[in-house]
């Protein structure tokens, strides 16, 4: 098959325009598909402003809100139900600005009883003031606040933006650390890999040698070996240069990043697809001109192939961002963690209670790549669909 | 060889001496490594001693775990495989039709493959939260009862199977592309011929984009039989070791546990279990891949 380059997506063209039952089916079908593509978007956002409290309700709702009681001149009344367990957590009333007015109902030691009312003390003027439980050790998902003798409880909208602030300073999620750590090793390895894998491919397109046609075979081959293979020995060398004094690379970001200065079998064949459609016209010219190759390589054909270039270094990017088993692997002190190895030890180290938090984290991870998606889509995209076209 | 012929030898060599230095220090090597360590003992911290073909004796005729964690791989691969090479192909061929709005759509469906899968993995252990998971509210709103999606062994593989669904998009793009590829007159000829929708699509479509179908159908075997960090972090292998993979016991067998001898044998048998498989794609797909101009 030819070579594509500039793969693009293009308007939608099929066989004939569909009749308009068929088109209305198709819509219908895409909604339906897309909605149900968007929802744990939806859920992933929604969770993450919730408050902690609402996290507990069995009955998940979309909206995060929170309990406000009435306060009336004597204060607030509220009421607590609960079915005969053992209640670690703490009720207390809040400003509206988020701090907290005063602390109640520590009712830690009470088994027995099945609704406590208290009088919360509010100095604070306004008609209503959100209640939260502050939560223990433990949580209980099954009491809730109850209204008392017609005081009305309401629950109020309440997106808690302060969880995204709350997570970046989060002393378990050294979440600006983290970040410098998968930057710090995204930048090196980018640069690696687009470095080495296009004079690779530059090689592999653009000169004619003895083997070369093997040599290829024999590159794509390599990206069918499981990881594994290569973790476990990999491990092993290192391990044994860190005891012979010959360099101490298990601990560091250099398994991560120095061999992407070696190229990577997939982005060598994208890179190699992209240089052979440069026309060789230009080349000879050049040639004549006196240029070497490695000069043709640098003014002519990387000029040419920024687009190829762009793809390479975001799907690299992606990659390190990504990555989970090489750091989880050979990264051992916490201060190195990457984003990713970083919000899972948080994960299970709280066995996974502060879901808002979680998600926030996930929510910032993730933000990057739909940032640098929605700038490069047109490159992404052909990236994406020149992948799949035969050599 | 000639003057010139050597001169580019030596040039071609001089490009892609970066990927030969890296492919024998960062493959050949370690390759080697492993197969030797495979017939050794090697508890990290002593040096590895020679015991021949022991540690696959052990893997095929003493390990429980070895064939079950074998079993939960192909079972996964099995749920996720072909569900995801089906619905991709149907969703990319929904958003080839000529309809309005198909960028949105297209965009909506993609974007779930660009999530970090940890994000992701995190995401969905709180979607299917059988208490106050949004899933089981689902079910509840339409009558039916939650059912315990990862904490349930009947279910855990399922789910990790279902979630792994939701990151169709990249496959769905490499078909796209190649759908668009077809000719506009290779249509207009079957339907002057009479073909109906299905024979078009069984004679036409299918035939011409079999290169893309084979590329999807050979990354997704090498990806799904490596899976390793959703059952991992989501499920830890449980319950009862029903989604515990291939890749995470030998994770354990060699981090945990520290036998690297042991999980080297179980990498090499992974390594050939995958390009047994993919020969077995590559042989088969003389048969029903047709590349233009042949």
């Amino acid at each position: 098959m030819a070579d594509k380059r500039n793969k693009k997506l293009r308007k939608p063209r099929s066989s004939r325009a569909l009749s308009r039952p068929q088109a209305f089916a198709a819509t219908a079908a895409l909604l339906m598909i897309c909605a149900s593509f968007s929802l744990p978007f939806m859920w992933m956002f929604s969770t993450s402003v919730k408050p902690k409290d609402q996290l507990l309700e069995s009955d998940p709702t979309w909206i995060p809100r929170q309990w406000e009681a009435p306060v009336g001149e004597d204060g607030a009344w509220v009421a607590v139900e609960y079915e005969g367990k053992q209640i670690t957590s703490e009720l207390y009333l809040t400003r509206k600005e988020g701090e907290s007015v005063s602390q109640l109902l520590p009712f830690s030691r009470l088994t027995e009883q099945h609704t406590f009312r208290q009088k919360i003390e509010a100095s604070e003027d306004q008609p209503y003031a959100p209640i939260r439980r502050k939560l223990g050790d433990k949580e209980l998902g099954d009491w809730q606040v109850v209204p008392v003798d017609g005081a009305h409880l309401r629950k109020s909208v309440a997106p808690q933006w302060q969880n995204y602030p709350d997570v970046i300073n989060d002393e378990n999620m050294i979440f600006p650390l983290f970040a410098r750590n998968t930057l710090l090793i995204a930048v090196l390895g980018v640069t690696g890999t687009l470095v080495s894998s296009s004079l690779v491919a530059y090689g592999f397109a653009k000169i004619d040698f003895r083997g070369s046609k093997l040599l290829f075979a024999v590159m794509l081959a390599t990206m069918m070996i499981p990881f594994p293979v290569i973790m476990v020995p990999m491990f092993a060398i290192f391990r044994w240069m860190g005891e012979h004094h010959l360099g101490q690379w298990l601990g560091t970001f250099k398994p991560l990043w120095v061999p992407m200065w070696f190229g990577s079998a997939f982005n060598i064949f994208l890179l190699r697809q992209f240089f052979r459609t440069l026309p060789n016209e230009l080349s000879e010219a050049a040639r004549i001109d006196g240029c070497s190759e490695l000069g043709i390589f640098l003014r002519i054909a990387l000029p040419l192939s920024r687009p190829a270039l762009a793809v390479v270094a975001l799907f690299t990017f992606m990659f390190i961002w990504n990555d989970f088993l090489g750091p989880l692997v050979y990264l051992q002190d916490q201060q190195q963690y990457t984003l990713v190895l970083g919000l899972q030890t948080f994960q299970s180290q709280h066995e996974g209670s502060p879901y808002n938090l979680v998600m926030a984290a996930s929510v910032l991870i993730f933000s990057p790549i739909i940032v640098l998606f929605f700038i490069t889509q047109k490159t992404f995209i052909e990236g994406i669909a020149t992948t799949g076209m035969k050599g | 060889m000639t003057k010139r012929d050597w001169w580019n030898f030596i040039k071609g060599m001089a490009f892609i001496s970066p990927w030969l230095i890296g492919f024998v220090l960062f493959m050949a090597l370690p390759i080697a490594l492993s197969f030797y360590y495979s017939l050794t003992d090697y508890p990290l911290f002593q040096p590895p001693v020679f015991i021949g073909t022991d540690n696959y004796e052990r893997l095929f005729t003493g390990d429980a775990l070895f064939w079950k964690t074998l079993w939960n791989t192909v079972y996964y691969t099995l749920l996720s495989l072909p569900a995801t090479m089906l619905i991709s192909l149907g969703l990319a061929l929904l958003l080839n039709a000529r309809i309005a709005n198909q960028s949105i759509y297209r965009t909506i469906i993609f974007i779930p493959s660009i999530v970090p899968i940890m994000a992701s993995a995190m995401l969905w252990l709180v979607l299917m939260n059988p208490d106050t998971g949004v899933f089981n509210g689902l079910l509840n709103l339409v009558g039916l009862d939650g059912i315990g999606w990862l904490t349930d062994k009947r279910w855990a593989m399922p789910s990790l199977a279902f979630m792994s669904l939701w990151g169709v998009g990249y496959t769905v793009v490499i078909y796209l592309a190649g759908l668009q590829d077809v000719p506009t007159s290779l249509y207009e000829a079957a339907e002057i011929d009479g073909a109906g929708v299905w024979s078009r699509m069984w004679n036409v479509t299918l035939p011409f984009i079999s290169p893309v179908i084979f590329f999807n159908l050979i990354m997704a075997i090498i990806g799904t039989l490596q899976v390793f960090l959703q059952p991992f972090v989501m499920t830890k292998g449980g319950p009862d070791d029903s989604t515990r993979v291939y890749t995470m016991y030998l994770y354990q067998t060699a981090f945990e546990f520290q036998e690297f001898g042991y999980a080297s044998a179980m990498a090499w048998v992974q390594l050939l279990i995958i390009l047994v498989l993919t020969g077995i794609a590559f042989w088969s797909s003389k048969r029903w891949v047709h590349y233009q101009g042949e």
